[in-house]
């Protein structure tokens, strides 16, 4: 699992960010998923996921994108990803997971 | 409320659901017609969609409300004809209905739905179709549906599309699962995007995020990711190129022919090839937004196709079921036993069976009646809400009460009821009740208030709607019909309130005012009518002006099995609903001549104090009342019928029946006796006079056929027991048809009449001026002179009737009471009366009815001398006159020379005691015009002290019966005990003298009971007993001094 860790950050005041490294795959997949959850277990209602760091997502990881999305939704909140690179920032405007949330440079 | 929240929620989800699978049927059909709309079956449309968008506005489905109300609006638009139903608009609407069907499907998440898209499609499919000068070719933004007939995509542009097919590109739909699909290839999604770059034009995508779960829960085992793509494969490679199942592919459109070519409007079958491809297509449209299923474009390609009605769905309670399931076993046991005893030939055991046949049989029957009974509440619950937001568009308040929410009902007529109801709650909202501010004015709370009421009684199921508004006037609604030739002026003049109330229900009569933004979009009333009359039921309005209006529906439980009385007619069986049946009434032929009479051209039955109009079944179906003088003989004409017939010309009835000799032969051995039965059709009661009577029966009810339908006195047909057909009656169709009326309110009258018997005084309705009712006691009146205006001389400024020889000094009571002044063309009528030994006629300009009125006035209004006060008659404040004031005003002389004469009684002291401020009064006034000292007290127990106390002897007390605190006949007791008191006769004042009254009153030693107002008899009665023990004084001086100081 080298290619892949997770920093966090969580304040007060600011939505907590995690930013993850290297590889999302349906290798550690569940583990990313683990963390999100974890950086919203006080209820929070916005996240960021920056992505300046992660090189390749595959369809597992995706799917932690759109699980992360709806939960936020549930709670009135909002994902923002950051920080994603050309390929990746094509595939979510293509398959218009940018329609349902925010994708900042 | 919130347990009732979640039934709600189920029933509209049953309710929306049932109401939507028809709709796309009749859309299309819609459609067809074109301009030329079927009235019937947009409304059918409209309603569907209304009463979705009622249900979901009252649940706070906003969505689906925000929907259904723009779909509302275009329907609205095409019933009023301000919108051609064309291709446009019905695929705007359907694709609403699409939605709305998967909305409803999953209710809880139906607020998520984003419907903006939809409700745009509907208001530009209004815009395009408004104003047709559009650009040519326009580009449209169409729907692309799968094959399952969901909404692939949504407003994909049709340009695009057409330029891919130009392209030589097929377009398909592509569902592809990401995980399952992909990654189990070992791709990423970036690779397989890549290749189907490699393979095609991505032309839109979608990702499902529906679903999915949550972070707390595990991750998803698939991620749908579905795209429209142009391609120059076809589909049978496309999948391979995309390493893709090949069921992932699913084939839109062909270079050569997309579903948006118009293929709803090329009826003619193509090539088998193109109509399997068409078949297994999804199919967009080529129209703003819209899309339409492959079936109902083929549906729609036969513009005659017959509307398919929808298979309605019921939802059962699983104890009803079960109780069905234990009834099944128990028939079939029975049947067993009965292919058992039939099998051995043996007749013993066969009764029980019957019995138990029976018995399982009306078990199931109910059971089943029982599955489609449903709470009259999913109806009544949904108009909170109605209500709620018509008071706020109307600026009116308004609470709304429900009772009787469980009350059950068949399901065919709840919903039948819906809609009818509706209106008249509307109704009352709208034209009953006032604004808050006038409702001010008038002393009510500025908070109205709006009753609706089920119950169950007599068999059927009453749903009032009662409101507490203005009322309706009967007067206006006159004005109205006439105004809109609905009726004749003369007929308004003879119309009684009740009928006149009843033109609501008029076709083409419209009850507001104005037509508001409420009353105008529903129904009218005449509607209500029919609709309920439909199902079976009457509807009635009763009304008092400023206090409010009630509107009673009456419903059968169900309409399909109905309890029913067997009469004769003619030798035929007719089946009457047993509940129009009030009673049964048998006149024998001894009482035929006094119980039945005819009045004018009508036969009428005396009942119980009333009159019966009276039917012949045989006249009402124009058949011959016939009867068979014997088994084996001839029939010959009922000569009952002609009985009756010929007592208009005076022919003794006896006589009739003597010469009626073939009436010792008949079957019917009490011959000439007539079978009544007392129908009642609403407010309607009638007589109906039958052949003969069988027995009661369950009937189950057969439509008649559509030739029959101009038989207004048949509802229906039914097969009897022993095989034969019976028609059914129509008790209103019959009314109808013998053009009966419904009586005023005469009858209420008698029974309030009945109540307070004792308070009732009878009266002569006058008017004397147009506008001002006034009564007076006709007991002062000793008769009513019709007289010619020239009659009348004028002799020193007072009127002077000549007749028989004689003067009568006139009256005009606008000389002596602030009354118009009455004019009189022609002739008019003369009251005569007698007061202070003078014979006096009052001027009465138009004559009225006599009634019986209440003796409770109210003594504010209006007080001057000369009126005793005023009550309300029949919605008209009248004003009851004093005619010995009146009298006194203009011939005070009489009175003095009255009281002066002394015509012997001079010194003689009455005590009164009468609760009713009327009867005192008038009492006072005779006893003062004779010449006497009167003391009135307004109940026993004044009297009581005023005999106890010291003061000038009293000479005779008149009492009343009843009275508050001490009752007269108590008084008269406690008088007739008391040593000192006892000679003082006691008359007792009554206005009904009846056997038990006249019992007790001799028992509490009453001297005499006297009728009231009778004055002659009262002033004779009063001399004679104190003048004839012993000479006129004597005895009253005995009885002062006994009587006169207690002390």
């Amino acid at each position: 699992m080298e290619d892949f860790w997770i920093m966090a950050q969580s304040t007060a005041t600011q939505a907590p960010v995690v930013r993850p490294a290297g590889t999302i795959t349906a290798l550690n997949a569940d583990e990313f998923r683990a963390a999100l959850q974890e950086q919203l277990a006080d209820g929070a209602k916005d996240l960021t996921i920056d992505l300046s760091d992660v090189d390749l997502i595959d369809s597992r990881g995706l799917a932690v994108f759109v699980v992360c999305h709806q939960t936020l939704l549930a709670r009135g909140g909002t994902l923002t990803v950051l920080g994603a690179d050309a390929n990746l920032k094509g595939l979510f405007r293509v398959i218009r997971l940018d329609e349902h949330f925010r994708v900042l440079d | 409320m919130l347990s009732d929240q979640n039934e709600l929620i189920e029933s509209f989800v049953t309710e929306a659901a049932e109401g939507l699978d028809g709709i796309e049927t009749d859309l299309l059909a819609m459609e067809a017609d074109g301009a030329n709309i079927d009235v019937e079956r947009v409304n059918k449309i409209f309603r569907s969609i209304h009463s979705i968008k009622g249900t979901a506005g009252f649940l706070g489905l906003t969505a689906i409300g925000a929907l259904s109300h723009e779909m509302e609006n275009v329907l609205n638009m095409i019933r009023n004809r301000e919108l051609t139903p064309g291709e446009a608009v019905v695929e705007a609407l359907i694709r609403g209905s699409d939605l709305l069907r998967n909305m409803v499907s999953d209710v809880n998440g139906s607020n998520g739905v984003d419907v903006s898209k939809h409700v745009a499609a509907l208001k530009s499919a209004v815009k395009g179709q408004a104003s047709p000068a559009v650009a040519e070719t326009p580009d449209h933004e169409i729907d692309v549906l799968m094959p399952s007939g969901g909404v692939a995509f949504m407003g994909v542009s049709e340009k695009a599309l057409r330029r891919q097919q130009e392209r030589n590109c097929h377009i398909h739909v592509v569902e592809a699962d990401l995980i399952n699909d992909v990654e189990s290839k070992g791709l990423t999604p970036v690779q397989f995007l890549q290749r189907v770059y490699a393979c095609a034009e991505l032309m839109d995508s979608y990702i499902s995020t529906s679903g999915v779960g949550t972070l707390d829960s595990k991750l998803p085992a698939e991620l749908l990711f579905r795209m429209l793509l142009a391609s120059e494969h076809g589909p049978d490679d496309l999948h391979l190129e995309l390493g893709l199942p090949s069921d992932r592919v699913h084939p839109i459109a062909t270079p050569d022919h997309g579903p948006w070519d118009s293929p709803r409007s090329t009826p003619s079958p193509g090539p088998a090839a193109e109509e399997t491809a068409r078949a297994k297509m999804a199919v967009a449209a080529p129209a703003p937004g819209v899309s339409v299923r492959p079936e109902e474009a083929a549906d729609s390609a036969r513009p005659s196709a017959a509307p398919v009605k929808a298979d309605a769905t019921l939802r059962v309670g699983v104890r009803i079921l079960d109780n069905l399931m234990t009834l099944a076993g128990e028939l079939v046991l029975a049947r067993n036993q009965l292919l058992q005893i039939s099998a051995s030939k043996s007749q013993a055991g066969i009764d029980s069976v019957a019995n138990r046949i029976d018995q399982v049989t009306s078990d199931l029957q109910e059971a089943i009646m029982q599955t489609r009974m449903q709470p009259v509440g999913t109806v009544l619950g949904k108009f909170q809400r109605v209500v709620r937001d018509l008071s706020k568009t109307l600026n009116k308040q308004c609470d709304l009460f429900i009772e009787g929410n469980e009350v059950e009902l068949d399901k065919t007529i709840i919903e039948a009821i819906g809609d009818p109801l509706t209106h008249l709650v509307r109704n009352a909202l709208d034209h009953g009740l006032e604004t808050p501010d006038r409702r001010e004015a008038k002393g009510k709370k500025p908070t109205g208030q709006v009753h609706i009421r089920a119950f169950h009684q007599g068999g059927k199921v009453n749903i009032t709607i009662a409101d507490d508004g203005a009322g309706i006037d009967p007067e206006k609604l006159k004005t109205k019909a006439v105004q809109k030739k609905i009726i004749t002026s003369d007929q308004a003049r003879s119309m009684s309130e009740r009928e006149a109330i009843r033109l609501i229900f008029h076709p083409g009569f419209s009850m507001a005012e104005k037509v508001t933004e409420v009353s105008g979009r529903g129904v009218g009333m005449d509607v209500v009518r029919t609709n309920i009359e439909k199902l079976g039921g009457t509807v009635d309005v009763e009304t008092q002006l400023g206090a409010g209006t009630t509107i009673a529906i009456r419903l059968p439980l169900t309409l399909a099995i109905i309890p029913a009385l067997i009469v004769w007619c003619n030798e035929k069986k007719y089946a009457l609903p047993q509940v129009h049946i009030h009673e049964l009434i048998r006149v024998k032929a001894s009482e035929v001549r006094s119980k039945i009479r005819r009045i004018n051209d009508a036969e009428v039955l005396h009942l119980r104090g009333s009159l019966l109009p009276l039917v012949r079944l045989s006249k009402a179906l124009g058949v011959p009342s016939r009867f068979r003088a014997r088994h084996d003989g001839p029939l010959a004409d009922n000569h009952r019928l002609a009985l009756a017939d010929r007592r208009d010309d005076g022919a003794p009835l006896a006589a009739d029946n003597r010469r009626d000799g073939a009436s010792d032969r008949r079957e019917d051995t009490h011959e000439g006796a007539l079978n009544i039965i007392v129908a009642e059709a609403g407010a309607l009661r009638y007589g109906l006079v039958v052949d003969g009577l069988d027995d009661s029966q369950e009937i189950v009810v057969k439509p008649l056929g559509r030739h029959m339908k101009q038989c207004i006195c048949l509802a229906g047909a039914t097969v009897l027991g022993d095989g034969r057909v019976a028609m059914i009656l129509d008790v209103t169709g019959i009314s109808q048809h013998c053009g009966l009326k419904a009586p005023d309110d005469t009858q209420t009258d008698a029974a309030d009449a009945a109540k307070d018997a004792q308070d009732l005084c009878t009266v002569l309705m006058f008017r004397n001026h147009e506008t001002e009712h006034f009564a007076v006691p006709t007991a002062l009146i000793s008769r009513i002179e019709n007289i010619k205006a020239e009659q009348i001389d004028s002799v020193g400024g007072r009127e002077i009737l000549q007749y028989r020889g004689r003067s009568l000094p006139l009256l005009r009571l606008e000389h002596y009471v602030k009354a118009k002044p009455g004019e009189v063309h022609g002739g008019c009528h003369v009251a005569v009366f007698n007061v202070a030994d003078h014979e006096v006629g009052l001027v009465i300009p138009r004559l009225g009815d006599i009634r019986d009125i209440s003796t409770h006035l109210d003594t504010a209004a209006f007080c001057e001398p000369g009126v005793f006060g005023s009550l309300i008659v029949q919605d008209a404040t009248t004003r009851v006159v004093d005619l010995i004031a009146v009298t006194r005003r203009a011939y005070a002389e009489w009175f003095e020379a009255a009281g002066g004469a002394a015509s012997g009684p001079a010194g003689i002291r009455i005590v009164l005691a009468e609760d009713s401020a009327f009867f005192r009064g008038q009492v006072v006034s005779f006893l003062h015009s004779a010449g006497f000292e009167v003391e009135a007290f307004n109940d026993g127990e004044g009297a009581w002290a005023r005999l106890q106390k010291s003061g000038p002897p009293v000479d005779l007390v008149l009492t009343d019966i009843e009275m508050p605190r001490v009752t007269g006949l108590e008084l008269t007791r406690r008088i007739k005990a008391d040593p000192r008191l006892r000679t003082i006769p006691v008359f007792a004042l009554t206005s009904l003298v009846g056997a038990a009254n006249l019992q007790q009153g001799r028992e509490a030693g009453v001297d005499e009971y006297l009728v009231k107002l009778d004055r002659e008899l009262l002033i004779s009665a009063i001399q004679k007993r104190l003048g004839g023990a012993g000479g006129p004084y004597a005895a009253n001086g005995s009885a002062s001094a006994l009587v006169g100081r207690p002390s």
